[in-house]
């Protein structure tokens, strides 16, 4: 699939030589560090698997170890997916004005958003297997061997988007490694076309997640065709917003230069992004209590309480006070200069969304029942391990990734200077 | 930090690399130990079983054997499952007569006796909604109410499986698990369903139930007259739903939540017979059905006397 | 820009996916619409002979009454009705249960406005009459019932009032079904309250998930 670029030197070794080389080199690279390193690692697997023995412990003793009922079918496992897609679906910000708009500093740092969709992906993919009641049987989606319900079914689509879109970040960063790796300069036939695919395939994923609930006649909260465009802007927030906390920490932790330009795109587009999701989520409030009727039942339960029932009630707030808090920070126009105030802006805006995004959205759905039952939902202890397993292994992801990344990226490691080595 | 120097140093790293992987594996497999239990329940036979409109009769044949096999072992109840094929010139419909129920949820205990629910949950595929006299709003409706029924300012709506011509929960399935049978009810195959719960989340009338547990039946409350697709006992996490007790109706006969019912307020038969009792209602009666603004076109009809 | 050939091609790719996608879900919603409703008007053919039987179970037979034969130094005894109506005058005004004595005393009756002889049959206690003075024998009640309760006799009739048990084919299986008295007390044939069995379990075992604080729904301000 790598074809060598014609204006460049032939290459001194062949790609059956030089790929090799190149993986082993990133598997070296991988287990290497400081003892910072190596304790943010260790702990980190700790985390993985405890999450892998709840899970171990969900899939034998079933789903009723879970605080999930017939009432509230989905819980933090499908709402941590949609947070997720989120999260994805966000690493485009830095690609949009690094390759259409050619910004410099954005072009050393890209590969940072990139990294981070192939993470989230990943961590989706997980969410949802924890969420399967019979995760033998997932072969039964494969086309061809089992019946894969498309074009019918949304969450098919869900399946191609969100495999796709792995496999678009997987090309780009693997190829851009692999050249700059190899000392060369990266043929833009291969992957700028796929760099513009993954801009549109990154609004596909989010807006094919939120189909899967928009799309949903016996769900009023979530049949609002407002829902795809909030997932849209609601991830250019938390997408940003973890990027700058990711770049802020390769500052302060590694000797990597991590330019200021940079980050101030991100806080503009963060900037921008966080009041038109605050705007939405006006609107949406409006016609909600505006119209009233038994179809906002869901919305009263979520913001205020229903016939006594009210444990959405301190999440919601917190996430509408964490997002204006973030607003309100971002909106300092030396905000950039300020690093203590723009992680703390970035940690709000991130938590606010995680929570509009998961808790916040997924459960009112289910809150009332279709026949107006109130059951409520607290994720219990199986629950939380589990999704904090998953997280632990998509930090690890992305740790190693950006571990094995910068060194090649900033030419620190390259396969002149290994053949030199050996030498 | 980078720079990797063939001196000593990388013997003693390489030395605790390989304690740490060491460890991590064994952690690993600690981690999964619970799994293993769970393994030995499953055969290679269930797992690499095809889709039930796949499956030639001399495989479901087989299939049936396996599972009879199978409650024996974990239940010890002699069961019969069979395959019941829906009827030409058959398509069930189900209406119900709101002026004569009562509210005594003797058809939501007779379903979960016949479809062999697990006991611990109480799992019916049927829920009684008490509603106020003066609107059919079921948000002001209530479930766990108690007697002495009927209290004269309440009216009772059971709400089952709606068996829809336009089954949401059929199109989200993302394996082909649900469909819709020649005679209207819509099946579940339990033998495919990956328990991703989207239909449970599509269905506008709470009809679809999850098996968040392997059932629990005493082996002498297991009803054995069974069917592939409705009352046979259920694997742990996958979908299950109303039938109209498929394995009874397809044979000819009344289903068990309308025999259970003292006052006759449940009417089923054919719609396609013009002399059945169903017809009778739909075309005397003024009938309406549940949510009906979402286009679902339930085969549940609902009516009051005059 | 160079790339720009293959990126067309990827974006008409795409359409086409999109729109042939489109189409076959259009299709899918609007045949499962169309078929829907063409099964209504298909005439079948369907054999209506019936083969099996639907049978009325539970209705009354010809009473008794237990009398107190001890004067006679004999012990209590069933005897018809004719026994001793016989040989009494009939209470034609004799509407209140409480103005009852000897034999039938402690009989709630609420049945509207009857009389005890709107439906008993003063010439001959061991049947019953129809509004128009015709006897009728206890065996067949659903035809007195039906005099006056026209509606749920026509939907008793036709399968919609009044629980039923068996076959919907009666080709393939018999029917038994209820006759009035069943269910309805002739003197007072209001269906009688009763406790309902089998409460949502789930609900009540999510209470115990959660404990104490759960608020009880039975405080639901509705």
């Amino acid at each position: 699939m790598n074809k060598p670029a014609a204006t460049l030197p032939p290459p001194h070794l062949s790609h059956l030589n030089s790929y090799p080389r190149f993986i082993w080199r990133m598997m070296v690279l991988a287990t290497e560090g400081n003892w910072l390193f190596y304790a943010w690692m260790i702990g980190l697997s700790a985390v993985a698997l405890v999450g892998l023995n709840a899970w171990a412990i969900q899939v034998t003793n079933g789903m009723g170890v879970t605080n999930m009922s017939d009432h509230v079918s989905w819980g933090l496992y499908i709402a941590n997916f949609t947070f997720m897609v989120g999260l994805a679906a966000g690493g485009v910000m830095m690609v949009i004005p690094a390759y259409l708009y050619h910004d410099d500093d954005m072009h050393d740092v890209v590969i940072i958003g990139e990294l981070l969709a192939i993470a989230a992906i990943v961590m989706c993919i997980g969410f949802v297997v924890v969420d399967l009641g019979r995760p033998d049987r997932v072969w039964h989606m494969l086309p061809g061997i089992g019946k894969f319900h498309f074009p019918v079914s949304m969450l098919t689509w869900d399946v191609i988007v969100l495999n796709g879109y792995l496999l678009i970040n997987l090309h780009i960063c693997g190829y851009l490694l692999y050249q700059r790796y190899r000392g060369r300069r990266p043929n833009p036939k291969i992957y700028v076309p796929v760099v513009f695919l993954s801009i549109g395939w990154a609004i596909s994923i989010h807006t094919v997640t939120a189909f899967l609930y928009q799309g949903l006649g016996g769900r009023p909260f979530w049949n609002t065709a407002l829902l795809a465009p909030r997932f849209l802007t609601s991830a250019f927030v938390s997408g940003p917003a973890f990027i700058i906390l990711a770049l802020e920490a390769i500052r302060y932790l590694s000797s990597y230069k991590v330019g200021d330009g940079a980050i101030r795109i991100l806080v503009n587009i963060m900037r921008v992004t966080i009041l038109i999701n605050l705007l939405m989520l006006a609107s949406e409030v409006f016609t909600e209590f505006y119209t009233g009727g038994s179809h906002t039942a869901a919305a009263r339960y979520l913001y205020f309480g229903l016939h006594g029932f009210d444990a959405l009630v301190p999440w919601i707030w917190s996430s509408i006070v964490l997002t204006l808090l973030a607003a309100l920070l971002l909106l300092c126009p030396k905000v950039h200069k300020h690093p203590v105030m723009l992680v703390t802006a970035c940690c709000f805006a991130f938590a606010g969304i995680w929570i509009e995004k998961g808790m916040g959205l997924i459960i009112p759905g289910f809150i009332p029942s279709t026949l107006h039952e109130i059951v409520e939902y607290t994720p219990n202890g199986i629950e939380w391990r589990i999704s904090a397993g998953i997280w632990a292994a998509g930090l690890m992801i992305y740790t190693l990734a950006i571990r094995v990344a910068m060194p090649i990226f900033s030419g620190e490691v390259s396969l002149k200077k290994d053949i030199e080595d050996h030498a | 930090m980078t720079d990797v120097k063939k001196t000593s140093g990388i013997s003693r790293r390489t030395a605790v690399k390989g304690i740490g992987a060491t460890l991590g594996a064994a952690a690993f497999a600690k981690a999964i130990a619970p799994l293993t239990s769970w393994a030995a329940n499953q055969s290679i036979d269930e797992f690499l079983q095809k889709h039930y409109q796949e499956l030639t009769p001399a495989q479901m044949q087989k299939v049936l054997k396996r599972l009879e096999e199978d409650t024996k072992k974990d239940y010890g109840a002699e069961v019969t499952i069979t395959d019941p094929k829906p009827q030409p010139g058959v398509k069930f419909g189900y209406a119900l007569n709101l002026s004569i129920c009562v509210g005594c949820r003797k058809c939501a205990q007779a379903c979960h006796v016949e479809n062999n629910h697990d006991r611990k949950s109480g799992n019916s595929y049927i829920r009684v909604l008490e509603m106020k006299k003066g609107s059919l709003d079921i948000e002001h409706g209530k479930v766990d109410y108690k007697g002495p029924v009927p209290k004269s300012d309440s009216f009772y709506m059971p709400v089952q499986c709606q068996q829809c011509d336009n089954p949401p929960c059929v199109d989200v399935c993302p394996v082909e698990a649900t469909w819709k049978e020649k005679d209207g009810i819509v099946a579940v195959d339990y033998n495919w369903c990956i328990g991703c719960r989207y239909c449970e989340a599509a269905c506008p009338y709470h009809a679809r139930r999850f098996n968040w547990t392997k059932p629990e039946i005493p082996q002498e409350e297991i009803t054995p007259v069974q069917g592939y697709l409705s009352n046979r006992v259920r694997p742990q996490g996958v979908m299950e739903k109303c039938t109209f007790c498929m394995h009874k109706t397809r044979n000819g006969e009344l289903p068990a939540c309308l025999q259970a019912c003292p006052t006759g307020a449940r009417v089923f038969g054919n719609l396609l017979d013009p002399e059945s009792e169903i017809r009778w209602v739909l075309e005397n009666k003024r009938v309406f059905v549940l949510k009906e603004e979402l286009g679902t076109k339930p085969s549940f009809y609902y009516f009051f006397d005059e | 820009m160079k790339p720009r050939p293959l990126l067309i091609a990827a974006i008409l790719g795409f359409a086409v996916v999109l729109c042939l996608a489109s189409w076959w879900i259009y299709q899918r919603s609007f045949a499962s619409f169309e078929e829907a409703v063409s099964h209504r008007q298909v005439q079948i053919a369907l054999d209506t002979g019936e083969a099996h039987p639907v049978t009325i179970q539970g209705a009354p037979t010809t009473p008794t009454v237990l009398a107190d034969l001890s004067q006679s130094g004999r012990a209590p005894t069933e005897v018809a009705c004719t026994t001793c109506h016989s040989t009494r005058t009939p209470q034609l005004a004799q509407r209140d249960s409480v103005q009852l004595d000897e034999f039938h005393q402690g009989l709630q009756k609420q049945h509207g406005t009857l009389s005890c002889l709107s439906c008993h049959n003063a010439d001959n206690y061991d049947t019953l009459r129809l509004a128009d003075g015709t006897p009728v024998a206890f065996e067949n009640t659903m035809q007195l019932c039906a005099q006056c309760h026209g509606p749920q006799f026509r939907d008793y009739t036709n399968g919609s009032h009044g629980g039923m048990n068996g076959y919907w084919d009666l080709k393939r299986g018999p029917r038994t079904r209820n006759a009035c008295n069943v269910c309805h007390d002739p003197h007072s044939p209001a269906y009688p309250q009763l406790i309902p069995v089998f409460p949502p379990k789930d609900v009540q075992l999510r209470k115990q998930k959660y404990g104490d604080s759960y608020p009880d729904p039975d405080q639901h301000a509705h």
